[in-house]
């Protein structure tokens, strides 16, 4: 491109020079009144009563007012007088045509003796294209001026709305504060790069600074209501320091509390067990997130189950957000914009789980030119294209992943022949900007998993997701986003080794959603959103299918479940002074699950069982077996003490109408969902939490201290040898449990400098107690007892050394307690067999968990214009070798039953993993 | 080729190292601490009769050998002179009392640790009389069933046990003992024909609950495979029949869900069950079994092979038996003969000093059996 503009500048120097060189200019004075017209209507003037031909940006003109009178006076001195003390240029050549220019005058004749050094361009010839670093520069000393100028001098509010892109690739900037200092009234980009603020009239000086972004200002004259739209430059060398250049002050200044932000930067810094960049794991690291163990699926935070998570990929729900086992998270690193993982406080337009919501949201792909990316490590490959469609308006984003270690397992002789495992996944986006007020988002997600490692059963499970998204501009202070979303998540297990009982079991559940969202923004004290939205759920509880002709399996069907859960909600965030804002929010939601369906009623008073059952009620299609519905209460207040320190506190209530049921401890693939029916109610949770925070050192160390205190309604636990796969009523193997969570979560925070990372310690206990109503099972005699991810105490410490601008090595080392398990104490003979006595449920632990891990990035040079960007990361998992246990099981050998304790990853794992861009 | 070979070891080693894992043994204090709780089984039998409770002790996972019978025990009937006898190691016995159906008893255990037990209170039921047993051949062997009902819909709670017995041959008869290192006729009764009696070792419950009427019908019993040697020459199922409370009915049903099968990667959480006995001098020690309060009522019936089930399925468990010539050179008869030699001859050859020979347990059935004739075999 410079080399293009300065052949360019050339071309036209030599046209001028020539042309000077053939005619004297001449020499025109002018009269008139200029008072009040703008620079556009003061050109037509002077064109039509001079020769005068003007040259300009109208962009770069837009502020400039013309004042003055004139009497016989030369353009050249009028002009000067005009540009005087802004940073517009001007040069007049002999044809009479005007340049105006920004910052360099126009040089209109050739330098002396250019011709006879042989056509070399000049030294002193100006470099136009010299690059964003002026136009940025220009840019933040501009003054813009929003609404007419008519209004100047109203008092009062006007709102400024835009977006704020990435100049670099025109994708939005998602999270970018926007902000005044005099008086501090700010304003974050959504999703969709979008900001409204409204700000007294006057001059402001708008700070925006943005996560990763050079941060940026603009002067601005506000007369009304107006628009501005701001591209932001991208950090040219991808250094690990620029982190949280900006937010710095995020941690004390906004009214969110327990929530965390990522992006991929700090995600593909932490380093993993097979050397890819990995979403949950990263997320796991976080004070309050925890795992029952490593190569698991789900994580719990903040005490609730694995199931009270809500995962959405850009507004649709993840049901198993991982690969292999959870060895790999469903996430492709390359494609991924941000995360956001709300552990409280969570507003109101999410809902429909307890415990937490962990949304991610995908690039929209570069809208200027075609890029890639991918990396290839031990077990997968991965590679990302984007680019145009419509440069500017439309762009495309496509991301495989997929393993070739199933070619791997093949290549080995021996034990491994017969095993299988490979997942694949794909992603594509689509954005378009039809105009200014209409946008269009679609994307699409597609995962398989499947594996077989040396048993004859093949399991597999699949992830679909796809979501479209028209957002809408109202005007300046409304826009809304109309989503319609799909998800489906589906398993099977199969097998055929043995003929007479090849088999086939299989499950589903499928979501289709349609909601609203709207984006109010009255004045500068209020942001109100609202929306409304509906979730229809079909679910294929399990079905047994006998494979090929010769099998004997009895096929076995659990009639399938429809569920439709609604929710209107309204929140809005006041800034009650400078120190004070409220976010206070409803939220209320309605479950009916849906006919056709049956519905046992069982003999009152004991527990319910198969053989207890007395009746049984069918309901037909469509009509409401059972509705809940209750609102749901949002509040979160900030009281800012200090600019650098302040005080939260949050209470939220959620309602789930879906239930993860599952028996075992770690998310399994064999784990079923269940809609709230006549027995399963719907869960309830309630959250208080506090928290302190202070920024030291110029906002560069956050200090954060919370604690939060839960309580849970209506949670699943589960009858001793409770069978859940095809249970026709699944409502006699569970009891109805009560829980409370509480907890501390202290972290210390360092995201710029050589040094950084984070240092988290939790205290967290999870108990929950079962109260025996109707008669069911009483746990452990109705006490409190640890749930299964009850893991008090953790220490998790994260960070990244920068030795030099291509080297960087980071670590990661975890401590916690181990997770509660029930032993087998002793054995005994009884009703004519051997029985097993079992401790109180989760009554001991199994060995406090330690893991180091470390890894060493390796970047290529970091010249801006070459082919491809590479990077080597060179990583140990495990570094200490310490044998976590995975999984404690018992097996009868002989007449004894002996313990055995799975570590999977036991001993270092090396990784090496090649990442490119282009 | 080579190359290639080397290519794939690196690879093993590789992927050895991505997948990395290892199963360790674990032996956690609370596992290998002597566990040993008092077992409790048994039950007060309601009306007059003999009542009967085993006494033992729960064994370290790790111990292979027979649990332990709690001794010199005394086990009282609270409130009563009744006081229970030991019979046998572990086995305590109240010969005749009269613990009338409706009324309510605690049991009261004392061991030689001087530590006390006592049951909640038990109320005596009267068990209904088993109606009938029937049977049918459902897939590839025979469904048995077990018919009864309370006119008076008081029992609600069935829980009932079985021992079968089942005559059988060896597929060989030995002719020959060897004797002082003589091979002499065999004298006395034939060894090669014998009974053996099991006793049920699943936890067999039933429940009429939910009905309007307390009757059970065709609730499955037991399942006999085609291939089961039990259905070949006769076959007699004796079944037991016991009321049971609601408290007892969930102990046992409990009980079956949580210890018929064991933990695995993803098997279910297993819990304790609780039973009715509690340790008085230490509240928090605990005590395993329930006893309950009710008369037996039993019901014996003979079984004969149904023409559908094919003789061919029978599985004997005499398969792998094959005969031999015995002795071999360098190895005396004795090595084959001699106790612990495994042989029994069978016949001699004729004209010769060898010896038609099969392992022991293909001639002698009282291994597995008893070759005495039990009283109520026709």
């Amino acid at each position: 491109m410079t080399k293009f503009l300065r052949l360019f500048f050339f071309i036209s120097c030599i046209s001028l020079a020539l042309t000077a060189a053939g005619q004297p200019p001449p020499k025109t004075t002018i009269s008139g009144n200029f008072t009040g017209l703008s620079f556009g209507q003061f050109v037509e003037q002077i064109e039509r009563i001079s020769p005068y031909r003007f040259f300009y940006n109208s962009a770069d003109v837009d502020s400039l007012q013309v004042t003055s009178q004139a009497t016989d006076r030369t353009l050249a001195s009028l002009l000067t007088d005009m540009v005087a003390g802004t940073q517009l240029r001007f040069a007049i050549d002999a044809r009479s045509r005007v340049f105006i220019t920004l910052d360099q005058v126009i040089r209109t004749e050739l330098p002396i003796g250019f011709f006879e050094r042989g056509g070399a361009v000049d030294t002193t010839t100006i470099d136009y294209g010299a690059g964003r670093e002026k136009t940025r520069l220009t840019l933040e000393t501009k003054l813009f001026e929003i609404g007419s100028r008519a209004l100047a001098g109203r008092p009062g509010n006007a709102t400024l709305a835009g977006r704020i892109k990435s100049a670099t690739t025109g994708e939005p900037a998602v999270g970018v504060t926007v902000l005044i200092d005099k008086p501090r009234i700010g304003a974050v980009t959504d999703q969709y790069g979008f900001y409204s603020i409204a700000l007294p009239r006057g001059r402001h000086e708008l700070k925006i600074r943005s996560l990763g972004l050079r941060d940026t200002k603009r002067q601005l004259m506000l007369f009304g209501d107006g628009k501005l739209d701001i591209e932001m430059d991208e950090e040219v060398v991808p250094l690990k320091e620029v982190i949280v250049g900006a937010q710095r002050d995020a941690n004390v200044a906004s009214t969110q509390m327990g929530a965390e932000r990522l992006d991929t930067k700090t995600i593909k810094q932490v380093p993993t067990v097979l050397g890819e960049a990995d979403l949950i794991r990263v997320v796991m690291t976080l004070p309050g997130v925890k795992s029952v163990g490593e190569g698991t699926v789900g994580f719990n935070v903040r005490g609730g189950s694995a199931g009270q998570n809500l995962i959405l990929f850009n507004d649709a729900v993840i049901y198993n957000p991982s690969h292999l086992f959870g060895f790999f998270s469903a996430f492709n690193p390359d494609i991924i914009k941000s995360v956001e993982l709300y552990k409280s406080g969570i507003p109101s337009r999410f809902g429909g789980r307890l415990s937490s919501v962990l949304d991610v949201a995908t690039r929209d792909g570069n809208k200027k030119k075609l890029t890639g990316a991918g990396g290839i490590g031990l077990l997968t490959g991965r590679l990302t294209l984007e680019g145009p469609l419509i440069t500017d308006k439309t762009s495309i984003l496509v991301g495989v992943r997929s393993t070739y270690s199933d070619w791997l397992l093949k290549q080995l002789p021996g034990s491994y022949a017969n095993s299988r495992a490979s997942f694949y996944d794909v992603n594509l986006n689509l954005t378009h900007e039809a105009s200014d007020r209409n946008s269009f988002y679609g994307s699409a997600y597609l995962s398989h998993d499947q594996f077989k490692l040396n048993s004859d059963s093949l399991y597999g499970y699949s992830n679909q997701v796809a979501a479209l998204k028209w957002k809408h501009v109202f005007s300046n202070k409304l826009y809304g986003v109309f989503t319609g979303t799909y998800s489906r998540y589906q398993y099977s297990v199969s097998s055929d080794k043995r003929p007479a009982e090849a088999f086939r079991f299989g499950f589903d559940i499928q979501q289709s959603g349609l909601k609203a969202d709207f984006n109010y923004f009255p004045n500068t004290r209020h942001t109100i959103d609202f929306g409304v939205g509906s979730t229809r759920y079909d679910l294929n509880p399990g079905s047994l299918q006998p494979s090929g002709t010769t099998s004997r399996i009895r096929s076995d069907v659990v009639p399938g479940e429809q569920g439709l859960e609604s929710a209107i909600y309204i929140g809005d965030k006041v800034d009650v002074s400078p120190r004070l804002s409220v976010n206070m929010g409803l939220r209320y939601s309605l479950f009916m699950n849906l006919g056709p369906g049956q519905v046992f009623t069982y003999t009152p008073g004991i527990p319910r069982a198969e053989s207890t059952i007395r009746d049984t009620l069918n309901y037909g299609s469509g009509s409401a077996v059972k509705t809940d519905h209750g609102p749901e209460y949002r509040l979160a207040l900030r009281y800012a003490i200090t600019d650098a320190f302040s005080v939260k506190a949050s209470y939220n209530r959620m309602r789930q109408y879906l239930h993860l049921v599952s028996n075992s401890v770690a998310v399994s693939p064999l784990d079923i969902y269940k809609l709230s029916d006549t027995y399963l109610r719907p869960q309830v949770g309630d959250q208080f939490s506090l928290g302190l925070y202070q920024n030291l050192r110029a906002n560069t160390i956050e200090l954060s201290a919370e604690g939060y205190y839960r309580t849970l309604q209506n949670q699943l636990d589960y009858r001793s040898g409770a069978t859940l796969l095809l249970n026709h009523h699944l409502e006699t193997d569970v009891v109805r449990a009560e829980g409370v969570a509480y907890g501390v979560e202290l972290m210390i925070r360092k995201m710029t400098g050589k040094l950084n990372g984070w240092l988290s310690y939790t205290y967290a206990r999870s108990l929950l107690r079962t109260n025996g109503e109707d008669g069911s099972d009483v746990v452990n005699g109705g006490q409190f007892y640890p749930s299964s991810y009850d893991k008090p105490h953790d220490v998790t410490l994260v960070g990244n050394y920068k030795i030099n601008r291509r080297l960087s090595i980071s670590f990661n080392v975890t401590y916690s307690t181990g997770r509660p398990i029930t032993l087998p104490l002793a054995k005994y003979v009884l009703g004519g067999a051997e029985r097993v006595y079992y401790s109180e449920r989760n009554q001991y632990r199994i060995a406090d968990y330690f893991r180091t891990d470390l890894a060493m990035n390796i970047e290529g040079n970091h010249k801006v214009h070459k082919l491809a960007h590479s990077s080597w990361t060179l990583g140990i998992y495990n570094l200490t070798g310490r044998r976590n246990a995975y999984s404690v099981y018992f097996n009868s050998v002989g007449q004894t039953i002996k313990g055995y304790q799975l570590s999977i990853f036991g001993q270092p794992i090396p990784t090496l993993t090649y990442n490119f861009k282009f | 080729m080579q190359n290639q070979a080397k290519w794939l070891r690196w690879l093993q080693g590789v992927l050895l190292l991505a997948v990395g894992s290892c199963v360790d043994p674990y032996r956690p204090p609370e596992i290998t601490a002597p566990n040993t709780y008092l077992v409790v089984e048994g039950n007060l039998n309601g009306g007059t009769g003999s009542s009967t409770i085993r006494l033992s002790r729960t064994q370290n996972l790790a111990n292979f050998s027979k649990p332990t019978p709690e001794q010199k025990a005394t086990i009282r009937v609270d409130g009563t002179a009744y006081s229970f006898v030991e019979s046998a190691k572990g086995t305590y016995t109240l010969a005749s009392a009269s613990l009338p159906i409706g009324s309510k008893f605690q049991v009261r255990i004392k061991t030689t640790d001087s530590k006390e037990y006592l049951s909640d209170p038990i109320t005596m039921k009267q068990t209904p009389k088993i109606d009938s047993l029937s049977w049918d051949v459902v897939g590839s062997g025979l469904q048995v069933y077990v018919n009864t009902h309370d006119a008076s819909n008081k029992t609600r709670y069935y829980r009932w046990e079985y021992e079968d017995t089942y005559e059988f041959y060896t597929p060989f008869e030995s002719t020959l003992a060897f004797i002082n290192e003589q091979v002499v006729p065999r004298t006395g009764p034939p060894i090669n024909h014998c009974w053996r009696t099991e006793l049920s070792t699943s936890i067999l419950l039933g429940s009429s609950a939910r009905l309007t009427q307390d009757v059970l019908q065709k609730t499955p019993l037991l399942f006999l495979s085609a291939s089961s040697p039990k259905l070949n020459i006769n076959y007699s199922l004796l079944v037991k029949q016991y009321a049971q409370s609601a408290e007892s009915y969930a102990y046992w049903q409990n009980l079956l869900k949580t210890t018929e099968q064991l933990g695995g990667l993803f098997d279910p959480l297993p819990s304790q069950v609780a039973g009715n006995l509690r340790c008085v001098t230490n509240p928090s020690e605990p005590v395993l079994g329930f006893l309950d309060g009710y008369t037996t009522e039993q019901l014996r019936v003979f079984i004969k092979r149904p023409a559908t089930l094919s003789r061919s399925l029978i599985r004997t468990g005499y398969e792998g038996c094959f005969t031999d010539t015995i002795p071999k050179p360098k190895q005396p008869l004795s090595v084959f003969l001699a106790p612990g030699g495994g042989y029994n001859a069978i016949s001699q050859l004729d004209g010769t000093t060898n010896y038609v020979a099969t392992g022991v347990a293909c001639t002698d059935c009282r291994d597995i059996g008893t070759i005495v004739k039990p009283s109520y075999w026709p």
